[in-house]
């Protein structure tokens, strides 16, 4: 320690003060002292970029950890740990500290509510808890000084060690001046979509999504809001009474809004719908929402305003990758991926494209002729070693009556998502003819979580079991956001919702209705275990079950 | 029925986790300790506190598994050849431990230097149904993985077979713990858990290679 501490906590109190202010900042006598404190104004904007580059992707940083080992750079990079939104995570015993520009520039002090959140609603491990008992506190980051100390010699401002974890950096004094001015700008403006009292969102509705499916999703959102802010309101209506700490949340725990964007036209033009209900009353996310046909139009706007999207339910995705949708499933296309799969490990070379008359189908064929050009496309399943079949299931039944199924060899691979019915259900009659491309839970099977949200459903009086699915997806959607939105407590950040959410998928979301439910840093699909349903000995025996099964579900 | 669900988070978050034996990933104020007992000088990062070593003896299931280059194997068969191996357990989109086990195998085996010819290292994905053999090679690139070094995935079931052999099964992937396994000779391997030096796993596995 070379500066008086006296001084150092005086650093404190004005970087608290004038947090988005950073030439103030560095204009003030103790940051003046300190020559590579922040970088001259007039530079501030091209070192936040360098500085965002080095916090994203880690180019050019040379980082040890302890023992010695070197990261290399893309596994140095802020990101890696301390997450987009700057607000830190881990896993178990190993947990990165927040580092966005509220937390940093300003003093740390202990606080209950993210204590109670890091001792009983997080994924930690024993360690990790036993720290986070042990209350920490700091002054304010200066400027760059002192983060270029904390990465290269791994002390705070007040010279006290940094975790173990943290990597040593051997950064340049321009780039942790780079670094700085970045995470100045880190988390410093709350994202909008909400206000003293309320958190907005809202659901997109495409103007292709059937009305039975979108009604009885917007069931699940009204009786799910419903009892949310009654519960609300009476926690609002007794301030002094905070039953399991609720208190503590109080922030986090405001009214909620859905407004429902309903989109007409054709897709060119739902953008600037979007815009204009964005412009109008922009939510912190969108919720659920029904978009069959097409979701990269809304990605792509998703994408562009910085809006996370949780779990809409559509057949086509679109790109995934590093977006801010979070979808439930890859859609069709994973679909149309494992049915080539399957018929290349058959052997089959010559293949009978057989599309059905929905616009679904029709286009899945054609994106699937086109990714498999190694197959040669033959028009009759006579001719062939195996059909490949995007049918609806009455046309899949009418295929098989027509003997197609033993001109293609007795080999047909078919789509699921097209012959599911709404509940997510496949007839038994198909499942034992045909091999099925399927991304949803085994049609034999009911998941203990299903039945006790069939539970839910039938005590908020919405369930519609004709739409079972769409209603379990809408309600994954809210349950999703519900917790993670009281994870904020008072740091309105989208991208610490996404975290969030990304965090504790794997925990405890999954509603029953895809085979495993997952997601991890990044990770944008969170239905895994999409498989091939074989036709086999075993088939009979399954369509007794799946009929008495149906059978008792019609009767209660 | 909201609050309940609540309540259940947090009752199996204090549950995960296990019985991780290093203190090196407090995430608190033990660095302090750690950082004054380290000789070096500040640029140094602070040192790893002593892992627990643990021998024990484990069979490896002969569950499916394929590797980064999409050949299939299974550790039973691969154990049946002698020599000491290195195993953890990591996934590509790891936040916190993974980046730094894996760096920690990357300098284990530059330590090793010749040895290494002989010494083969495993790391098992426990997110196979993300991480697949492609994604794996591309991690792979990232810590210029030398040829003995192989990332294994295969279906969730197989690959938990393998965790469940080693004593490696924790709930949800975002629980994992830090452990660094060393089959010495047979199916008697050394358990390190928490962190460790290159330096420290290279020594131990030399003594592997010298008894062996």
């Amino acid at each position: 320690m070379t500066r008086p501490p006296t001084r150092q906590f005086a650093a404190a109190a004005l970087a608290g003060l004038l947090l988005a202010l950073a030439a103030a900042l560095a204009a003030a006598p103790v940051a003046a002292q300190d020559a590579a404190q922040d970088a001259p104004p007039a530079a501030t904007d091209a070192a936040a970029e360098r500085g965002a580059r080095l916090y994203l992707t880690g180019e050019g940083l040379r980082a040890t950890i302890a023992g010695g080992a070197a990261l290399p750079s893309a596994m140095a990079a802020c990101v890696r740990c301390h997450r987009p939104s700057g607000y830190g995570g881990g896993e178990s015993d190993a947990r990165a500290p927040a580092i966005a520009a509220p937390v940093l520039f300003a003093p740390l002090t202990p606080r209950r509510a993210l204590l109670l959140r890091d001792l009983y609603q997080e994924r930690y491990g024993p360690l990790a808890k036993m720290a986070a008992r042990t209350p920490r506190s700091r002054p304010a980051y200066a400027g760059a000084r002192d983060l270029a100390r904390a990465l290269r010699d791994g002390v705070d401002p007040a010279g006290a060690a940094l975790a173990a974890t943290m990597p040593r950096y051997a950064i340049a004094d321009a780039d942790a001046a780079a670094l700085t001015a970045y995470l100045r700008r880190l988390g410093a403006t709350p994202d909008p979509g909400h206000d003293a009292r309320s958190w907005t969102f809202a659901t997109v509705i495409t103007p292709d999504a059937p009305e039975a499916q979108v009604a009885a999703s917007l069931a699940v959102i009204d009786a799910y809001v419903t009892r949310r802010n009654g519960e609300i309101a009476r926690e609002l209506g007794r301030p002094g009474f905070s039953p399991g700490y609720k208190g503590e949340y109080a922030d986090a725990r405001r009214l909620w809004r859905v407004a429902i964007w309903r989109l007409s036209g054709p897709p060119e033009g739902w953008a600037a719908q979007l815009a204009a209900r964005y412009e109008a009353d922009p939510p912190f996310a969108l919720l659920g929402g029904v978009a069959p046909r097409d979701w990269a139009v809304v990605g792509a706007f998703c994408d562009a305003v910085v809006l996370p999207c949780v779990f809409p339910q559509t057949d086509w995705p679109g790109p995934a990758a590093g977006g801010m949708t979070l979808h439930l499933s890859g859609g069709l296309a994973e679909e149309a991926a494992l049915m080539a799969a399957a018929l290349r490990a058959m052997g089959a070379r010559r293949v009978a494209m057989v599309a059905g008359a929905g616009a679904d189908a029709r286009l899945l064929a054609r994106r699937f002729a086109l990714a498999n050009p190694d197959f040669a496309r033959v028009a009759a399943p006579e001719d062939a070693d195996a059909a490949a079949l995007f049918l609806s299931a009455a046309e899949a039944e009418a295929f098989v009556a027509q003997g197609g199924l033993r001109a293609a060899q007795g080999r047909a691979v078919a789509a699921g998502g097209l012959l599911a019915d709404a509940r997510g259900g496949l007839a038994p009659s198909l499942a034992c003819a045909l091999h099925v491309a399927w991304r949803f839970a085994p049609p034999d099977a009911t998941a203990p979580q299903r039945r006790r949200l069939r539970g839910w459903l039938r005590s908020r009086g919405v369930a519609d079991p004709a739409e079972e699915r769409a209603q379990l997806e809408t309600w994954l959607a809210l349950e999703a956001a519900d917790h993670a939105i009281v994870r904020l407590v008072d740091r309105p950040s989208r991208a610490l919702f996404v975290e969030t959410i990304e965090h504790m998928a794997e925990a405890g979301l999954d509603p029953g209705v895809y085979p495993r439910f997952s997601l991890g840093p990044g990770q944008r699909v969170a239905a895994r275990g999409a498989a091939m349903l074989r036709p086999d000995a075993a088939c009979a025996a399954q369509a007794d079950a799946a009929s008495a099964a149906v059978g008792r579900v019609r009767s209660q | 029925m909201l609050t309940r669900r609540l309540a259940v988070w947090g009752l199996t978050g204090g549950l995960a986790g296990g019985l991780a034996g290093g203190a090196a990933f407090l995430a608190g104020a033990q660095g302090a300790r750690a950082h004054d007992a380290h000789a070096h000088g500040a640029q140094d990062p602070a040192p790893a506190s002593p892992a627990e070593r643990f021998e024990v003896r484990y069979a490896a299931p002969a569950a499916p598994l394929v590797d980064h280059h999409g050949a299939a194997a299974d550790l039973a068969t691969e154990l049946a050849r002698g020599g000491p191996v290195l195993m953890n357990f990591i996934f590509t989109t790891c936040p916190g431990i993974c980046p730094m086990l894996s760096a920690m195998l990357a300098a284990t085996a530059d330590a090793l230097g010749p040895d290494l010819a002989t010494v083969r290292l495993w790391s098992v994905s426990i997110d196979p149904d993300h991480d697949t053999p492609e994604r794996l090679a591309a991690y792979a690139a990232l810590y210029d993985a030398p040829p003995q070094w192989r990332f294994f995935t295969g279906a969730p079931g197989a690959v938990n077979a393998v965790r469940a052999a080693f004593d490696a099964l924790d709930d949800v992937k975002m629980a994992h713990r830090a452990l660094t396994l060393l089959r010495l000779r047979g199916d008697s391997w050394l358990r390190l858990e928490g962190d460790v030096t290159p330096d420290r796993l290279a020594q131990e596995t030399r003594a592997a290679l010298a008894g062996a």
